[in-house]
């Protein structure tokens, strides 16, 4: 609004000093007075012009300001009507200045940095990480890496293996293999802590839920192996009790009766085991899920023809390539023998 | 030429000169355990010297008060701390001495693959590493050189995507030595320097060693840049911003990498300036030898105790075994007390009676004393563990059935020739020179048997077993208490040990200057 008011003003005072120079004779006090009303003009459109330019005159406005007056002010007639209508302009249909700022840049290559040695220093390169691992006379720094990309493996399959690495002969993997095993534990350990002040709330869902939780973390401490002998036994123990503080208020879970089920064939008791798998499905658990269980369960009981029978319907189901080489092994002798 | 020297602040003592400076990094006289009580020995030791210490920290809320009474001898304490907030200097562009970025590079260089001739560029780059120097602190943070360099190295060698993870890895990692310079500047004049590890401690000796021209004596206890390796390996504050498709499974993340490199670095440093490496044992000298130690220069000198005193302790003792095992140590990850507690699991299982006793200061990692207690409690041992604190050894080494060491890393652990002095079996994982300290070197050390047993890391089970055969058979245990008991009489006698630091300082403090030697 302010803008406006100015290069209203400054208008005027133009017209005024023309009005003065067209109406008043030749007289020296006449031209000064045009010069008087256009420098005063001059400078209210150099202020418009200062305030709605963008670009370089913000930065430095004084100097903008002496270059916009000397613009209007030595070119007569034309310089202050021109420099308004421009200013009007710039300040109606401001230019987008996005293309200036912004330019399209190519698409980044996916080349992480490599001098070349990654390849050569591949675990790969040399042969299976377990045997690298195992092997006393392969060089540190390569069983190193071996138990660097183990760790990608799953936990269950990598735990023991790294556990085998506690008595390496460099103290370096050693370390390396501790490290691993101590941060899996201590992850575990630290959500089992946090379960165990739940239980102690005295919200009775919110104690299930803490029951639940530290059943299946106990069970994760034994099935990653990350606990052995004594301490196994009682991780494994420590897993049942919460099991049964949760079934007691939940008997109809059918998650629950699953891990029952894997805590009971851990413990050997295999016909608790087979009922509690056989309970998960009746509550609701995908047959397919608990198939497996059922037919490692039938196994350890000796009743070979139910483990057929239970592979048989899991063939029938989406299943992993590693069951399909137990399906196949179990599968009719003719076939095998054909 | 040294500057002028601050007031001293609260518990600091300030003299104009000493004979001895010894360099502290996280130990004595304001952090107690094995490390410290040797310093306090060796100071003791030596009344003829006047000992000058320099104690370097992580910062000072991490420290109390002093644990160990000052013995006359001691002169000057300064303390500095590393990750304090230090006065920076004041922002201010500037170009930055292009050719010193090019020392810098030639440095780095150097660390990534390290070879004899290229050692003189550590010299070169000491010297030019001053707080007003060509390489101050204010060309490292404020210099278009030093971004210059810093963008360069990582477009050529970061693995680790994220520009802003390395540069301020890289930035905090630096800042530290120009403290330890500034430290290095102000320092009293002294006539040898002895750094008690590699590390900051070694780094400023290094420096010192430039500065100054005497000579500097490195005593490694634990292997210092081994000891850093296991905490990067496990730390989780650093990043590895590494996606699914970038990473190498085998290669462990850039910034990780870095911050081992930097240490590995420091301690090359330390080796390059110490006119005598001395390590606790055999297996350590020739790590060091590997880590860049000049072999000449290295040499063992175990430690040693105090035998008249603890030997005093052996008639407290009741005739049988005690079933109570003892943990010693300070209460922190390295000592692996969790595989302790796991193991007291199986030994109350079957022998109820057993107790087991954790002796040892729990002010350093109160994390973990938490995450230790807690297991305590979910194993269902509060009856049957217990957190002693602080103990003197004198009350407790009479009372106790067998000494455990369960640590993960470990040099010539102090507290097993304690154990042996007072009469006491060992029970020890096999790391640093536990092995040796038990079975005994070739020749007349092994002769005198086995003064414990020896069992992996991490083995709860295996220590368990190894406990309760001692405990449990008499005639085994007398068997290691008498091995123990003649072991320490024979080789690690704080004599022994004295007589060899005795030949080093006196050869250190005649020694001429030597200005920017090796």
């Amino acid at each position: 609004m302010f803008t406006y008011s100015l290069a209203l003003l400054a208008a005027a005072a133009e017209a005024a000093g023309f009005w003065l120079l067209l109406g008043f004779g030749r007289g020296f006090d006449v031209l000064a007075g045009y010069f008087a009303a256009h420098a005063v003009a001059s400078a209210l459109v150099s202020l418009v012009l200062v305030k709605s330019v963008p670009g370089p005159s913000r930065r430095q406005p004084r100097w903008a300001f002496v270059f916009f007056f000397c613009l209007c002010f030595f070119v007569p007639v034309l310089g202050v009507p021109g420099l308004l209508t421009a200013a009007f302009v710039a300040r109606v249909f401001p230019k987008r200045g996005e293309k200036d700022v912004f330019s399209t840049v190519a698409a980044p290559e996916f080349a992480p940095h490599d001098d070349g040695t990654a390849q050569a220093a591949s675990p790969h390169a040399h042969g299976p990480v377990r045997a690298q691992l195992t092997d006393p006379f392969a060089p540190v720094e390569t069983r190193m890496r071996a138990l660097l990309s183990i760790q990608e493996l799953p936990s269950r399959v990598a735990n023991p293996v790294i556990r085998n690495m506690l008595s390496d002969e460099s103290d370096d993997v050693r370390l390396v293999a501790y490290g691993i095993l101590d941060g899996r534990e201590k992850r575990i350990n630290g959500r089992i802590q946090a379960a165990r002040a739940q239980l102690e709330g005295r919200d009775p869902v919110g104690r299930l839920i803490a029951d639940k939780e530290l059943a299946e973390l106990y069970w994760e401490l034994v099935y990653q192996g990350l606990v052995q002998g004594d301490l196994q036994k009682h991780a494994a123990a420590q897993a049942t009790a919460h099991f049964n503080a949760a079934l007691r208020v939940a008997p109809e879970d059918a998650a629950l009766w699953a891990l029952g089920g894997r805590l009971a064939n851990f413990a050997g008791e295999y016909e608790r085991a087979w009922d509690a798998f056989t309970w998960a499905v009746q509550f609701g658990l995908p047959e397919a899920r608990v198939l497996p269980y059922l037919a490692e369960v039938a196994f350890r009981m000796r009743r070979f023809s139910a483990v057929r029978d239970l592979l048989e319907r899991i063939a029938q189901t989406s299943h992993t390539q590693r069951m399909a080489q137990v399906i196949e092994y179990w599968g009719p002798h003719d076939r095998a023998a054909a | 030429m040294t500057a002028p020297q601050p007031e001293p602040a609260a518990g600091e003592l300030r003299a104009a000169d000493a004979d001895i400076a010894l360099l502290l990094e996280g130990t004595y006289p304001y952090v107690s355990g094995g490390v410290s009580t040797w310093v306090n020995q060796i100071i003791r030791a030596f009344p003829e010297y006047r000992f000058a210490l320099v104690f370097i920290g992580s910062q000072e809320s991490d420290y109390g008060e002093m644990k160990y009474k000052l013995p006359e001898n001691v002169v000057h304490l300064e303390r500095h701390y590393i990750h304090s907030p230090a006065e920076k200097p004041p922002v201010r562009a500037q170009a930055g001495d292009a050719p010193t970025y090019e020392l810098v590079e030639r440095l780095h260089a150097y660390f990534r693959s390290p070879t004899p001739a290229g050692e003189p560029v550590i010299g070169e780059a000491l010297a030019a590493l001053s707080s007003s120097g060509r390489l101050s602190d204010a060309s490292f943070l404020y210099s278009r050189a030093s971004w210059d360099y810093t963008t360069d190295q990582y477009r050529r060698f970061s693995r680790d995507p994220s520009f802003i993870d390395y540069f301020w890895t890289i930035r905090t990692m630096h800042q530290p030595l120009w403290l330890l310079s500034k430290v290095a500047e102000s320092l009293i004049p002294v006539r040898a320097y002895h750094t008690i590890s590699t590390g900051y401690a070694g780094f400023l000796a290094a420096i010192l060693k430039w500065k100054t021209g005497r000579p500097v004596i490195l005593s490694e206890h634990g292997i210092y840049t081994k000891e850093r390796k296991i905490d990067l390996f496990q730390s989780q504050w650093i990043k590895d911003n590494r996606d699914a498709f970038s990473k190498d499974p085998a290669e462990i993340g850039y910034l990780r990498a870095l911050w081992i490199r930097f240490f590995e670095s420091l301690g090359r440093m330390c080796y390059n300036a110490a006119d005598d490496i001395v390590a606790l044992y055999e297996t350590n000298r020739l790590r060091q030898v590997t880590d860049g130690a000049h072999a000449p220069r290295t040499r063992n000198i175990p430690n040693g105790i105090d035998l008249p005193r603890l030997a005093k302790l052996r008639s407290l003792r009741p005739a049988d075994p005690p079933p109570i095992l003892c943990l010693l140590g300070r209460v922190v990850p390295i000592k692996d007390l969790k595989t302790f507690i796991r193991a007291m699991r199986t030994v109350v299982n079957r022998m109820p009676k057993a107790q087991g006793w954790i002796a040892g200061p729990e002010d350093e990692d109160p994390g973990y004393v938490v995450e230790c207690k807690d297991l305590v409690e979910s194993l269902g041992l509060a009856e049957s563990v217990r957190f002693l604190g602080f103990q003197r050894i004198d009350a407790l080494l009479p009372q106790v059935g067998l000494l455990v060491l369960s640590s993960i890393s470990e040099a010539l652990p102090l507290v097993v020739l304690e154990g042996y002095a007072a009469g006491v079996p060992v029970v020890t994982t096999d790391v640093g020179s536990c092995r040796q300290l038990v079975h005994g070197l070739p020749g007349e050390d092994a002769a005198f048997g086995a003064a414990g047993r020896v069992v992996g890391i991490a083995d709860p089970t295996a220590l368990a077993n190894a406990a309760l055969e001692l405990l449990g058979d008499r005639a085994a245990w007398h068997a290691a208490q008498a091995a123990g008991i003649r072991r320490v009489e024979r080789f690690y006698t704080q004599d022994l040990m004295f007589a060899q630091y005795r030949a080093l300082y006196v050869k250190a403090l005649g020694a001429p200057d030597a200005k920017g030697a090796h």
